[in-house]
């Protein structure tokens, strides 16, 4: 398939809203969709779960679009979509999925370690720190959402995401130090 | 940190007391945030700066929180890095998403890439006509193609947006607001094909 | 709004019905007797409900208008026909005291000629609000085409004004000791012919419209002006009684008949309000129901739209 010319995340949500058709889809799941897989995976789903989950919410991203009243809120709208898509998941299936993989290393087929979360400290990190504090942290980091898009997304006030995430950071202080590998 | 207290409040909410904030260190609880942050003015950050050189405290917390600010920036952005979307998988995803979305509409409904502008129009006089008489939804229709497509073009999907825009400003004209906004979401809400 | 959800077409009509019965009963007992108590107490009862009747549809008004958008014709046509309204009420209930006091025996041609007043404003705010509500069905292009009739239509809305002029010896506040109130005197049968005119207009408006509750409004408003007009020329015309009756029949009902446009008006307001919130909430759900409907009836070539 011809790949066209890449467009920008807020060029393609800004496209889609205007007028969403199948062209200007096509180019907003392109520009969104590793966010959002990127979301499932550090959050213990593993690749073909997150592929699935990824696409319950494109699809609720394409018959929900029309509600949107502001474009400027897309973002805290989409990780809210996000946010209950995993939850309804785990509510249907009964399953417990881990915030963080507390054993780094998912064996892909072959016995071949790939997941990225085993190299990162991230996952590491996050284990120290309560539920909420671990989800404001990846949307700040990770997801680069702003603190008012987080509060939308979470439904608490800016002020108390903004505290959290400092005390998130005392609490990674004290425990691995300034100089921890 | 002096001053500062955190307890956890029914519901888990966390509440902070900056008793001593701003009358001993000088400065308030959204610049230290943002200097924290590295979101502060250059003005308030001399302030905040003026403050640690004075205060070892407050200048020990500081550095050892910049530091975590900056690992935590980049472990993220080692992360976005690494979950990529092989191309295949991503076709695959766009293609079943596509074909979710096709089959997703009830029965009687075209497919919702499947309006063609005139389709669309004959939605939106059906839905208007109950309310406004089938003779005011023609003559609003006619208003708002005119406007849209200009004299002897039609509607597409690249001006239904537009379209959708003057009919619903004539239909509230005529009939008000809550008409207005009926139209416009009505229409939006009809995914209509470009082209 | 609590007033408002307790009235329907059908209690409206009621009202209508009970205010043209108690109006024929009053036309027959003012020829039969006309000074007498029972004549007084029916003059003052309707005087009271037809206020009840403008003051119903007073606050409807407004939240009508309030529905358009600033600055808009229609908005400002709610509101002058509001302010008709507020004034017809102040002229009821002012007339209802004249009645109770005992001033239209003592003080019909000082104090109670005064009425005039009222009747006027209310007129003219009225007209002024027809002709903005025609002036934005324009701006659609509609309200501009007429037919060979209604010129015919014009000419015996025109021809009532100097048949009503002729009869003005018999208006009630011709003897008014204050000029003013002769000169508007005067006036109200031409105040009353130019709403009746802008009808018209309204009337084809209507027809172009071609249904639905907006122009079930207007339907009711054309039949409210075009009747006071044609209850002030019966009233007027000497010596016959059946017109007297048929006047006062008239006269009183069409009151109900404002209230109804009033209310018809409203419910689309409130039709489109609640079908906005359900698009709102379910876009994908309403747009689904409209297409099925609209594949049914496409299927059904012979169903009445």
């Amino acid at each position: 398939m011809e790949v066209s010319l890449p467009v920008s995340e807020q060029e393609a949500i800004d496209r889609f809203l205007g007028a969403p058709g199948e062209e200007s889809f096509r180019d907003l799941f392109r520009t969104i969709v590793p966010r959002l897989v990127r979301y499932f995976r550090t959050r213990g789903c593993d690749r073909e779960l997150a592929e699935d989950l990824t696409q319950e919410v494109m699809v609720t991203v394409y018959h929900q679009s029309g509600r949107l009243r502001k474009k400027e809120l897309f973002r805290p709208w989409l990780f809210k979509i996000v946010k209950n898509t995993l939850l309804q998941h785990v509510r249907r299936t009964g399953r417990k999925v881990a915030t963080v993989a507390l054993t780094p290393g998912v064996h892909e087929p072959g016995g071949v370690i790939v997941d990225p979360l085993a190299a990162s400290r991230f996952n590491e990190w996050m284990a120290w720190l309560e539920p909420d504090e671990r989800q404001i942290m990846t949307l700040r980091y990770v997801e680069e959402l702003e603190y008012h898009e987080i509060a939308d997304v979470l439904e608490m006030p800016t002020g108390t995401v903004q505290w959290k995430v400092f005390h998130s950071k005392r609490k990674l202080a004290a425990r691995f130090g300034k100089n921890s590998a | 940190m002096e001053g500062v207290s955190l307890e956890k409040e029914a519901g888990g909410a966390i509440r902070k007391e900056f008793s001593l904030m701003n009358s001993e260190h000088g400065f308030s609880e959204r610049q230290w945030l943002e200097f924290l942050d590295g979101t502060i003015e250059p003005a308030e950050q001399a302030q905040v700066l003026e403050h640690l050189a004075g205060c070892a405290d407050c200048a020990t917390l500081a550095s050892e929180l910049v530091v975590w600010r900056t690992r935590l920036l980049e472990e993220g952005q080692g992360l976005r890095e690494a979950f990529s979307v092989p191309e295949e998988a991503f076709q695959s995803m766009l293609s079943s998403s596509i074909e979710r979305i096709r089959s997703a509409e009830p029965a009687g409904v075209r497919s919702s890439f499947g309006w063609t502008a005139a389709e669309g129009i004959i939605v939106l006089r059906f839905l208007m006509e109950p309310i406004c008489g089938p003779g005011t939804a023609r003559a609003t229709i006619e208003l708002a193609v005119q406007r849209s497509a200009g004299e002897g073009s039609r509607v597409t999907g690249s001006n239904w947006r537009l379209f959708v825009g003057n009919l619903s400003d004539a239909a509230a004209w005529i009939c008000g607001s809550a008409f207005g906004r009926l139209v416009y979401r009505a229409g939006l809400g009809l995914a209509i094909e470009e082209g | 709004m609590s007033v408002h959800s307790h009235f329907t077409a059908a209690r409206l009509w009621g009202a209508l019905g009970i205010a043209a019965i108690a109006g024929t009963a009053y036309g027959a007992l003012l020829v039969a007797s006309p000074g007498s108590l029972t004549v007084r107490w029916l003059q003052l009862s309707l005087h009271l409900l037809t206020a009840f009747a403008y003051a119903w549809s007073t606050p409807l008004c407004v939240k009508i208008a309030n529905d358009y958008r600033e600055r808009s014709t229609m908005r400002l046509a709610w509101r002058l026909i509001a302010a008709s309204a507020a004034i017809a009420v102040i002229r009821h209930l002012f007339e209802s005291l004249a009645v109770a006091a005992g001033w239209i025996d003592t003080r019909l041609t000082t104090l109670v000629s005064l009425r005039q007043i009222p009747i006027v404003v209310s007129l003219i705010l009225l007209t002024a609000g027809l002709v903005a509500v025609w002036s934005s069905f324009t701006s659609i292009g509609m309200g501009l085409r007429f037919r060979r009739a209604d010129a015919l239509f014009i000419a015996i809305i025109l021809a009532f004004v100097p048949s009503i002029l002729s009869l003005r010896d018999e208006m009630f506040d011709r003897q008014s000791v204050y000029p003013i109130i002769r000169h508007l005197q005067v006036a109200s049968p031409m105040l009353l012919a130019a709403p009746a005119l802008v009808s018209l207009v309204l009337h084809r408006i209507t027809q172009e419209m071609g249904g639905g509750p907006l122009a079930t409004s207007l339907r009711c408003l054309v039949a409210f002006l075009v009747m006071r007009l044609l209850a002030l020329f019966l009233g007027l015309s000497p010596g016959i009684p059946v017109f007297t009756v048929a006047s006062r029949t008239v006269w009183w009902a069409a009151a109900w008949l404002f209230a109804l446009a009033v209310f018809h008006r409203w419910q689309v307001t409130l039709a489109a309000s609640e079908l906005a919130d359900r698009y709102e909430a379910d876009p994908d759900a309403e747009l689904a129901g409209v297409t099925h409907a609209l594949a049914l009836r496409s299927a059904q070539p012979a169903a009445k739209n």
